[in-house]
């Protein structure tokens, strides 16, 4: 697929004719945004100013499948922003309440990385969600591949200081990984659950695996490979448990010592939407940015093993 | 004792049976030996693992038939730009060299018929798995060529129906999108994955349904889209709560049903289903 700039393929020609409903635009609920400043920044205008921050740092904007406006009106004045990993409807619900109209999100607001809206549209969660932000004057704009070509990586490093391995971690390394004092496969995953807050942490391996190294991936096997190529485990985000978890199976039944600890897509790289909400602050000073975390979607029943 | 029947002769005939010409779908079909091999016997399994390949080397059924690819490739409408790399990394990796030497030393055949067998039993997979949970799907109108069904249960928890799940079909790595103390009287069973996320709206369709019941979180689309569809559901105000038990055993019942069905297929020739165990666990206090 041709990549291409959403911004301009999006903000041309306005969401609502975009959405092509009857959504009424620009019909802000009463009370739900604040009084806005004397000429306030637009989401668009915000934008460019990210776009040249950007820049400045070497990554300057080119054409992108996934980044650019997916969901509301470009011009719509900002009272607050917040960054988010997920444009759920959970995270716009508490973006609103925490006055922030425009969400910068790293993830896909309708479901698909690609967001193709139009399939969807029929859909009452969809219809509803565009509503919200729509009457609550609300924009999603998302930025996943260019956050990513930051160097470092703010994904990543978000990842190594929630997990408090910051020191242990080897950015220049390929594939990155972390060089940590030697502990158990079990011990891994436990270290995992308590630094991310949560208990959705499924591990496939020997528990007794004794690990000192650890490689962070994304989320597919052909990504998982090279890490186990190099690395005793590999911390991967929400796979494809058919190719992912048999790989590993087969290789160990080959002897390898290897294993794969697997934690939400949100776990492995929400907190560095965390940091993009510390990075934008001093970009737009009279804006109040906040990061609303989209949290792990998943959680472990009790049972009895 | 071989039978006269190749591979390539057992192929057309599950594909007749299938109602399908050939397998034509991406990865599937023979997936790994030669074709001219006399079958020896049947086994059918969810995943071609390293350890079935010896035991089937050893125990001379070295026809297989499984629901996953020995080499790891899955395939799919939207995963084929994963797919795509992981191919080239398979070529010359140690796991897949290993199983391919055991395959051509024993004269294998693993052959791979998923989307044929959900185009011809669209529900197979995930009436299986209702049924292997203890519930009884409603029934469905000859035109539903959905996978997933649903079924009625008095009411209960999305923990209890975790402790069924590991019960019945060793699920220890079960999770919920929502609260596990969800009480739940209408749920949507979808076995494998949840996406694509427009089929599971349209499972969802009922109002009624309160809770579903699925394999994997997905994977298909974009890594977990169908999950983040099923927040939002949430959020719009519906009051309902996913148990995902794992795509193991989500599938494992239907690949049982699978080897039944193939019994008749084979009359002559035994046919085994063999189980695999869900490598996966969760570190629990």
């Amino acid at each position: 697929m041709d990549r291409i700039d959403r911004d301009k393929s999006i903000s041309r020609r306005g969401f609502a004719q975009w959405a092509g409903t009857a959504l009424a635009a620009g019909t802000a609920l009463a009370g739900s945004a604040a009084a806005a400043p004397a000429d306030p920044l637009t989401a668009a205008q915000i934008v460019d100013l990210i776009k040249a921050k950007l820049a400045a740092e070497g990554v300057v904007w080119g054409p992108s499948n996934f980044d650019g406006f997916h969901l509301g009106d470009p011009n719509v004045p900002v009272i607050g922003v917040a960054t988010t990993f997920q444009s759920t409807f959970q995270v716009l619900q508490r973006s609103l309440a925490a006055r922030k109209n425009f969400v910068i999100s790293h993830e896909s607001t309708f479901w698909d990385g690609f967001d193709p809206v139009e399939v969807m549209m029929k859909d009452p969660v969809c219809q509803a969600k565009i509503r919200f932000a729509e009457q609550n004057r609300m924009a999603v704009w998302r930025i996943h591949d260019h956050w990513h070509r930051r160097k470092p990586d703010p994904i990543f490093v978000g990842l190594a200081r929630k997990l408090g391995w910051a020191e242990y971690y080897q950015l220049d390394t390929r594939p990155r990984r972390y060089e940590i004092p030697e502990m158990s496969l079990q011990e891994v995953a436990r270290n995992v659950q308590r630094k991310l807050g949560t208990q959705n942490v499924v591990v496939v391996g020997d528990r007794n695996l004794r690990v000192k190294t650890i490689g962070d991936c994304a989320h597919i096997l052909s990504s998982v490979l090279p890490v186990l190529g190099t690395c005793d485990v590999a911390l991967v985000g929400e796979t494809p448990q058919h190719d992912t978890f048999e790989y590993l199976r087969d290789a160990m039944s080959l002897g390898m010592k290897k294993g794969v600890v697997m934690i939400s897509h949100e776990g492995l790289e929400e907190w560095g939407m965390q940091a993009c909400a510390d990075w934008l602050k001093p970009l737009i000073p009279g804006i109040p940015v906040e990061w609303i975390a989209a949290g792990d979607p998943f959680q472990v029943p009790t049972i009895r093993v | 004792m071989d039978s006269e029947l190749t591979g390539r002769t057992a192929d057309l005939i599950v594909c007749a049976a299938l109602g399908d010409p050939m397998s034509t779908a991406r990865y599937e079909g023979l997936c790994a030996g030669s074709a001219n091999s006399r079958v020896s016997g049947v086994m059918v399994c969810y995943a071609p693992t390293l350890d079935l390949l010896r035991r089937a080397a050893l125990e001379k059924k070295n026809l297989i038939i499984a629901r996953e690819h020995p080499y790891f490739l899955h395939g799919g409408l939207y995963y084929s730009y994963g797919t795509d790399g992981l191919e080239a990394a398979m070529r010359d990796d140690p796991v897949v060299r290993a199983k391919r030497e055991i395959i051509n030393a024993n004269q294998l055949m693993v052959y791979r018929y998923a989307s044929a067998w959900d185009q011809f039993k669209p529900k197979a997979q995930s009436l299986a798995l209702a049924q292997a949970l203890g519930l009884k799907p409603l029934p469905w109108l000859p035109t539903d060529r959905s996978r997933g069904v649903v079924c009625d249960l008095p009411r209960t928890t999305l923990a209890d129906l975790a402790q069924t799940a590991a019960d019945r079909l060793k699920a220890f790595s079960s999770r919920t999108v929502g609260d596990p103390v969800s009480s739940v009287t209408r749920v949507a069973v979808l076995a494998g994955e949840t996406d694509p996320t427009p089929a599971l709206a349209r499972l969802l369709a009922d109002p009624k349904i309160d809770g579903a019941i699925a394999g994997a979180g997905g994977t298909v689309d974009e890594v977990d889209g169908a999950i983040a569809y099923f927040q939002d559901v949430m959020a719009s105000g519906r009051k309902i709560a996913m148990l995902a038990i794992g795509h193991l055993p989500s599938e494992a019942p239907g690949c049982a049903a699978m080897a039944k069905w193939l019994r008749g297929v084979f009359p002559a020739l035994p046919v085994e289903y063999w189980e695999t165990p869900d490598p996966s666990w969760i570190p629990r206090s």
